[in-house]
């Protein structure tokens, strides 16, 4: 098969560039994180990029319009397309509405039909089997939507919820197709190793190069089960037998995020491979950030800073942003121990680590003799992308300190990609009023023209304005544990805490029902879903 | 001719919508932020419970975060240290071992004619019964866990 390897600004890439735009409405938030590169970043202009006009936030419309709710979570994000939004439900329904009503024009299944729920386990149950919904966010492909699901078909292991892709039409909602089964459940006996308990929950599909690709993880380590990247025929769901990613020989190594892409690969982050498994399998790619071929899946690069070694199941759980900066290309991501990692995009070396705990010489990999522990904590969010600044939810300077593994979950740390010095690393740091503490304390933030926009666990929606745009209100410590008087004394950076523009409290704040997911940018409209079962559409 | 004219336009687009491309990016390359001056407020939303103060007339800072009695009634400390980068700081009149943890960066102890490497690949311990020397050998913050257990 031709294929075309553009090189820089090559006419191939231009001619893409050129086509994409005529097909695709700019304003649109058309798959998880905006785009194939995973940017949580809307370029265009609009009333949310507007400093002057973000203050005046509020709710415009919600659905549905009771206090009830849909009847489920959402866990999935919504996009928008053409006017519509849509978004998954772990109710095991699919929904399309009016982007400027709030109407429902759609739901797949239809009422009359069962949901997207297996047989295993309890409706709804985020770490069930098969019973988990729609949490996979949804992409777009030509006039498609498509996301991952369980399948209720009683003819596909017993209905007990084997995953599959389901692709709608847009404009009706009619099933166009579904895919092979990417995700097997033939069981549903906890800690069966002699079962299969794979997922299609927190992936949602890639749409590149005319196939799509989604990660496959197990529920709740129960056991973990050998991760995998698989890819289907865009336009027909067939599975494409000769692109097959697995993580090890044996088990371990979970995809639980959206894999990203460029023009030269597929880039993606992978679970751990030590739990209940005493001897490291071989190959073992778990723990690590992946750049893959997208053809034949072999792999181009692999980073993995936490050997087996201390593997206490930090999963890789966030995923890549890839981020075209002015110094180069970069795929950065955070570790759930709560390290970030920005990786050159082309070859995966390490660009640097945040914070700065290892020797250059070390290469950002840690010694297997370390006394770090790297757990099962909650730094899975990931960053948005906005010029050469990536704002995440990360562990911070404070990190390496005894009490430090909780300092980042309700915080939002901007980091400069391209400078060269660890200490001026942080650029600024908002601390985001949230309620547990724990790593649900926020969602993933997104960003249009350095305004960032970032759901909490109170269910409020909160947008802070990068000092570029709007005067910062304070300065502090970059080490949020060190009082600003000794911070420049103690080896750290004073750096700016960022303006809030708005901090809209939901109708659902009341429920205590909050935001896990990301606020999509579409013309002037801020779209966010709760686990309280609403949509709601905000505008200033 | 017609052809000549389709190819002229598609290229003209091509090349607007790149410039369009260019400028986009060039507009949202964020470049570093000036140092906040001296005189900005502090933020100080959040005071964390246990936070670090400075170690006197040194570049460093310290806090506890463990105090106890032990078996045999010795006394039994945790401690937060940071040095600043190629800094040393200087801890008088430790009576009793210690042990510490490298959590980030790396240095050097020094007590008397006695030293030993801290980094984060190894635990590093001393019968410490005086004054102890610590070296950032980096260019990041040298962070540590020190247990102190005093009267032994």
């Amino acid at each position: 098969m031709f294929r075309v390897r553009p090189m820089g600004l090559s006419c191939a890439a231009m001619i893409c560039a050129a086509t994409t735009a005529a097909w695709a409405d700019a304003d649109d938030w058309p798959d998880y994180r905006h785009d194939a590169h995973r940017s949580g970043a809307q370029r265009e202009a609009s009333a949310l990029s507007d400093p002057a006009k973000v203050s005046s936030l509020a709710v415009r419309w919600q659905w549905p319009a009771g206090a009830a709710g849909e009847g489920g979570s959402f866990y999935a994000s919504p996009i928008v397309i053409g006017g519509r939004v849509f978004i998954g439900s772990n109710s095991g329904r699919f929904y399309a509405l009016d982007v400027k009503t709030g109407t429902l024009l759609w739901q797949f299944p239809p009422s009359a039909q069962p949901p997207l729920i297996g047989s295993c386990g309890t409706t709804g149950d985020v770490q069930s089997f098969g019973a988990y919904g729609v949490m996979s966010s949804a992409s777009q492909h030509d006039k498609l939507v498509i996301f991952g699901a369980p399948d209720p078909d009683p003819s596909v292991d017993g209905g007990r919820g084997s995953g599959r892709l389901f692709a709608l039409d847009q404009a009706t909602g009619k099933l166009v197709w579904k895919s092979d089964v990417l995700a097997r459940v033939n069981g549903c006996t906890g800690g069966a190793s002699f079962e299969q308990h794979e997922r299609l929950a927190y992936s949602s599909p890639l749409v590149h190069d005319g196939k799509i690709y989604v990660g496959v993880h197990d529920a709740a380590d129960d056991p973990i089960q050998n991760g995998k990247l698989l890819a289907v025929n865009a336009d027909t769901g067939a599975l494409i037998s000769k692109f097959s990613f697995l993580a090890t020989s044996s088990r371990g190594g979970g995809i639980w995020n959206s894999p990203a892409a460029d023009d030269d690969g597929v880039l993606f982050t992978t679970g751990n491979t030590a739990d209940g498994v005493v001897t490291e399998p071989v190959p073992n790619r778990g723990l690590s950030m992946l750049r893959i071929d997208d053809e034949s899946a072999s792999i181009r690069w692999q980073f993995q800073p936490v050997p087996f070694a201390l593997d206490d199941d930090p999963d890789w759980a966030a995923g890549v942003t890839f981020m075209s900066t002015s110094c180069g290309k970069i795929a950065a991501s955070v570790m759930k121990d709560g390290w970030t990692y920005a990786l050159e995009a082309n070859d995966g070396e390490c660009r640097w680590q945040f914070p700065a705990t290892l020797p250059p010489s070390a290469q950002c990999r840690f010694p297997a003799s370390g006394a770090h522990v790297h757990g099962d904590t909650d730094y899975k969010r990931p960053g948005a992308a906005w010029g050469d600044v990536l704002a995440i939810t990360t562990g911070g300077e404070a990190l390496v300190t005894s009490t430090g593994v909780n300092a980042g979950y309700g915080r939002l740390h901007a980091l400069n990609a391209c400078v060269s010095s660890p200490s001026k690393r942080v650029r600024w740091i908002a601390d985001v009023p949230h309620s547990s503490g724990g790593g649900y304390s926020l969602g993933s933030p997104t960003v249009t023209r350095g305004i960032f926009y970032i759901g909490t666990d109170q269910g409020n929606v909160v947008a802070f304005a990068d000092p570029a745009v709007t005067p910062p209100a304070f300065a502090r410590c970059s080490q949020v544990l060190v009082p600003l008087a000794n911070c420049v004394a103690s080896g750290y950076s004073v750096v700016w805490a960022p303006a809030v523009l708005a901090d809209v409290a939901l109708p659902d704040h009341s429920n205590a029902a909050g935001l896990r997911n990301e606020a999509a940018i579409s013309d002037g409209r801020l779209l966010v879903a709760t686990t309280g079962g609403h949509v709601y559409m905000l505008a200033p | 001719m017609r052809a000549v004219i389709f190819f002229l336009t598609f290229a003209m687009s091509l090349l607007v919508s790149q410039l369009t491309w260019a400028q986009t990016e060039l507009r949202e390359n964020a470049a570093p932020l000036p140092e906040p001056p001296p005189n900005a407020p502090s933020f100080v939303e959040s005071v964390p419970i246990v936070p670090f103060s400075r170690l006197e007339n040194q570049n460093g800072s310290i806090r506890t975060v463990f105090q106890g009695v032990g078996p045999g009634g010795v006394e039994i400390e945790l401690r937060d240290v940071i040095v600043a980068p190629h800094a040393s700081v200087r801890f008088d009149s430790i009576k009793g071992p210690v042990v510490i943890d490298t959590r980030s960066g790396e240095g050097r102890m020094t007590m008397g004619d006695r030293s030993a490497t801290l980094d984060v690949a190894n635990v590093a311990s001393m019968a410490a019964d005086g004054a102890i020397e610590v070296q950032n050998k980096g260019e990041t913050p040298l962070v540590m866990m020190i247990y102190v257990v005093e009267g032994r």
